[in-house]
C-alpha cells in the first residue's frame, strides 16, 4: 500500500489488478552496505582528488601502474619464520664487538701512553742555553728549517729589502769590488 | 550527524570548512537509500548499482562546492543519479551489440539471474514487466510508483512537463498490466 492515497486512488482508477499487487522490492542489499557506504565513497573521492591532480600537474604518470616493482621472494614467507632466532642471536655479536672494543682502546692506552710520557718536572727552570748546548748543531739546523717561520725575534727579524739604484750602488762599492764584479759577470 | 537536519543545515554544515566532512556524510546518509533503490530499479543489479551510485556520490562531492539552491537538493542528486544510469544502460546495450547479443532481453536475464527470483511471485513478474518498457517509462513508473513523486518534482527532474509525464505512467501501468495478465 502507498504512503500518498492519490497515487493509489490513481492506480485503482486505471484497473482494479493494481490493488492486489504490493508496491515493494523483491530485491536483497548485502548487510551492512549502508553503514559502509559513505566512507568507502570518501577513500573514493581521495582517490579521484590525487588523480586528477596528477593529471593536471603530470599526466603520464597516470598512465602507469602504482606498482612498485619491488618483490618478495616467494619463499620469504616461509623462510622469515625459521631465522627468527635472529633477535637470540645478536647479544653474542655486540659481546664480542665490545670486548674487540675494549682490547684496542687499553693497546692504544698501554702503547701510546709509553711513548708520550714526558718528564716537565726536570726542565722546569731549566737554563735553555744550557739546553741548546747539549743539542748537536745538524739537529738544531734541521729542526730550524721546518720551523722556520716560527723563529722570529725582534733581533732577527728580516727587514724588507730594497734594491740601491745603480749610482748609488756605485759610490758605496770599493774600486777592488767593482773590479770582481765586472769579472765575476763576464 | 543527525539524519533529520534538513538540507540546508547540512548544506551549511559542508560548506563550513570545519564542519565539511560531516556534512557531506549528512546528506549521504539521508538520501543513499532512496538513491540507491531509484538506481536499482533500473539497473537490477547489486554490483552495477554500487558501482553508478558510488560515481553519483563522487559527482555530489564535486558538484556541491558549486550547487545553487535553486532546486531542491534531493531533486539535484536524483538527477545526477538518473543522468549516470542512462549512461551505464547506454554503454551496456553498445557492450551487447559489440558482443552481438542484441537480441537478449538483458535486464529482464538479470531480473530471472537474482538468486531470490520466483516466477510464480507477483512482485517479480512485475520487475519483468517493468524492465519490458522503455528505459524513460520505466523511470517515471518507478518514481511515481515505489519514490510516490510528486507529477511537480518529476518534471522538474526529467525536465517533461506534468501532462507529458501522467500520460506516461498511465500508459506504463497499462502495459505492465497486460504483461502480468499475459505471462
Amino acid at each position: 500500500m502507498h504512503q500518498d492515497k492519490t497515487i493509489h486512488e490513481e492506480l485503482e482508477a486505471l484497473s482494479p489488478f493494481w490493488t492486489t499487487i504490493q508496491s515493494q522490492m523483491p530485491y536483497i542489499v548485502p548487510a551492512n552496505y549502508f553503514e559502509t557506504l559513505p566512507s568507502i565513497v570518501r577513500a573514493k573521492v581521495e582517490t579521484e582528488a590525487v588523480y586528477e591532480e596528477l593529471e593536471l600537474i603530470a599526466p603520464l604518470l597516470n598512465t602507469i601502474p602504482k606498482q612498485t616493482g619491488y618483490q618478495i621472494p616467494v619463499s620469504q614467507d616461509k623462510v622469515m619464520p625459521v631465522n627468527t632466532p635472529v633477535k637470540m642471536l645478536a647479544w653474542p655479536k655486540f659481546a664480542v664487538a665490545a670486548a674487540l672494543i675494549g682490547i684496542m682502546v687499553l693497546a692504544n692506552y698501554f702503547y701510546t701512553g709509553k711513548k708520550e710520557s714526558f718528564d716537565y718536572a726536570a726542565y722546569i727552570g731549566a737554563d735553555p742555553a744550557q739546553i741548546i748546548q747539549t743539542i748537536s748543531d745538524s739537529t738544531l739546523l734541521s729542526y730550524m728549517d721546518v720551523h722556520e717561520k716560527l723563529i722570529v725575534t725582534p733581533d732577527a727579524a728580516i727587514e724588507e729589502y730594497v734594491l740601491e739604484s745603480d749610482d748609488a750602488l756605485m759610490q758605496n762599492s770599493s774600486d777592488q769590488e767593482l773590479l770582481e764584479y765586472i769579472q765575476s759577470s763576464n | 550527524m543527525n539524519l533529520h537536519l534538513d538540507d540546508t543545515s547540512l548544506l551549511a554544515a559542508f560548506h563550513n570548512n570545519a564542519t565539511k566532512e560531516k556534512g557531506y556524510n549528512g546528506i549521504v546518509k539521508k538520501y543513499q537509500e532512496k538513491l540507491y533503490w531509484h538506481i536499482r530499479r533500473m539497473l537490477v543489479s547489486h554490483e552495477d548499482t554500487n558501482d553508478v551510485l558510488q560515481m553519483v556520490l563522487v559527482k555530489v562531492w564535486k558538484g556541491l562546492e558549486s550547487f545553487r539552491e535553486d532546486s531542491k537538493l534531493y531533486t539535484w542528486m536524483y538527477r545526477i543519479a538518473t543522468n549516470e544510469t542512462l549512461t551505464f544502460i547506454e554503454k551496456e546495450k553498445k557492450r551487447a551489440i559489440v558482443s552481438l547479443d542484441q537480441d537478449s532481453d538483458m535486464f529482464g536475464d538479470k531480473v530471472k539471474a537474482d538468486t531470490h527470483f520466483d516466477e510464480n511471485q507477483l512482485i517479480w513478474r512485475l520487475q519483468l514487466a517493468i524492465k519490458s518498457l522503455p528505459e524513460k517509462q520505466q523511470l517515471v513508473f518507478n518514481l511515481r510508483y515505489y519514490d510516490e513523486m510528486p507529477y511537480h518534482q518529476m518534471s522538474e527532474l526529467l525536465d517533461t512537463s506534468e501532462g507529458a509525464l501522467k500520460a506516461s505512467y498511465h500508459h506504463a501501468a497499462k502495459k505492465i498490466e497486460e504483461f502480468i495478465k499475459s505471462y
